[in-house]
């Protein structure tokens, strides 16, 4: 968390506001990661994601005018870039396999290393995990790989889920549940 | 068995690398329109040009053809709103108590609504007083008032008037169907673009999930006005536009 970034943040979109083309850019480069990665959820496909969240952030820039000063970017860049996405989902007309694959082990510096049966078996329950995840129904899927592979809050979820904040909260324990039973998991 | 929601967030994925979008973004904010994007967005710029030397309020005419009509309504200011011009296909509503009927949402006191919808700002416009009934929806809420001076009961609604507050999107989620019948003006509202509809329309709203449009009903005179704060104001009953430009007007 850096401190101060909200006000750094209300700057930029005021001096966007006022034309300024570099703060503009300067906060698409703040958001473009996570933006990508959520269009990326829901298209399911790298150069849909790049379409949508292009078109979000210029659709975004035209609405600036409208944003309420004061409250977060984010949620409001992701409600639009995954409308952007959903669009290209829907046009697309088949449902693609999240082919998400776990990424190898970094271990954080000065942390010892882990004997190789450990590692071999903390590599087995990460692809065990992304396969579940990708089994999941896309309504799971989506609210699980938005709340904890992007580490969106529930309010950004929410933004770009399309739906309220408490559906959010119910929806997770539902799916949560449901990954569990996939993976065999005790309830809990 | 671990805590599945701490293993996932210790989980890395390979994401596909995260193209240059700011540099892209920047060069098509700047410079002409690229192949990429839709036909649509394409001329947008060239009618917008044209608009702009057209008077505040004027009205249109239905002849303009369905495809482009939609797209010079969007291209007026109001993005919440989606007009088609097609004949509306639903039914006149059976209005019970005030607003009992007309998919408000669920019925609430005026301090549950100012919990629910903090955006909430009730109308101060002379005679109307506090609304007989509010009901708080999927982010919305709506003011139902009765039969008193200067405001007759409306045959759409069955009340006198109802206000409509929500928080403006980027994306339509009101959408308005317009048969022959239906007249449409623009206005502009102490500055924010705004729609009158003379005549009865059909007025459906987007459902929670984003999809579709749904639930929806006849509606008789209307203004809507997307105010700069983000507000979005939906005011209709069986009144004219000036004293519909009023009440929204007296919406601190």
């Amino acid at each position: 968390m850096v401190v101060g970034r909200p006000l750094q943040e209300h700057e930029l979109v005021e001096r966007a506001r006022a034309g300024d083309a570099g703060a503009y850019a300067a906060l698409v480069r703040g958001h473009e990661e996570i933006a990508f990665r959520t269009a990326y959820l829901i298209t399911g496909d790298a150069a849909d994601a790049e379409d949508a969240a292009q078109e979000g952030f210029v659709r975004a820039h035209r609405a600036l005018g409208r944003f309420r000063t004061g409250e977060p970017l984010r949620p409001w860049l992701l409600t639009i870039v995954a409308n952007e996405a959903r669009n290209r989902r829907r046009a697309a007309g088949r449902r693609r396999a999240l082919a998400l694959r776990a990424a190898g082990e970094e271990h954080p510096s000065g942390e010892a290393a882990p004997s190789p049966e450990a590692a071999l078996l903390a590599g087995e329950r990460r692809a065990a995990l992304m396969v579940a995840l990708g089994r999941l129904r896309e309504d799971d899927r989506l609210v699980i790989a938005c709340r904890y592979l992007l580490d969106l809050s529930e309010a950004e979820t929410a933004a770009a889920l399309g739906v309220r904040p408490g559906t959010v909260k119910s929806r997770l324990s539902r799916s949560l549940e449901r990954m569990r039973a996939e993976l065999g998991d005790p309830d809990g | 068995m671990a805590d599945l929601p701490a293993e996932l967030r210790s989980l890395r994925a390979d994401w596909p690398e995260t193209p240059d979008l700011a540099g892209a973004v920047a060069a098509r904010l700047e410079g002409p329109a690229p192949a990429r994007r839709k036909p649509a967005l394409a001329w947008r710029p060239v009618l917008a040009y044209g608009l702009a030397a057209v008077a505040a309020a004027f009205a249109l005419t239905m002849a303009v053809s369905p495809d482009a009509r939609s797209a010079v309504l969007e291209l007026l200011g109001l993005r919440s709103v989606r007009v088609e011009r097609r004949e509306p296909s639903a039914p006149a509503p059976r209005p019970g108590t005030l607003g009992s009927g007309l998919g408000l949402g669920t019925p609430v006191t005026l301090e549950e609504a100012r919990r629910r919808a903090p955006f909430l700002r009730l109308p101060t416009a002379r005679g109307l007083g506090r609304p007989d009934a509010v009901y708080a929806g999927d982010r919305s809420v709506a003011l139902v008032y009765g039969e008193r001076a200067g405001y007759t009961r409306a045959a759409t609604t069955g009340a006198a008037l109802l206000v409509q507050e929500f928080p403006a999107r980027v994306e339509p989620f009101i959408e308005k169907s317009l048969g022959a019948a239906a007249r449409l003006e623009r206005l502009e509202v102490d500055g924010a673009p705004a729609f009158f509809l003379a005549g009865a329309h059909g007025f459906a709203y987007e459902s929670e999930r984003g999809a579709d449009f749904e639930d929806q009903r006849l509606a008789g005179n209307t203004l809507l006005v997307e105010r700069r704060d983000g507000l979005l104001l939906r005011i209709e009953g069986d009144i004219a536009r000036e004293r519909a430009v009023a009440v929204a007007r007296s919406v601190p």
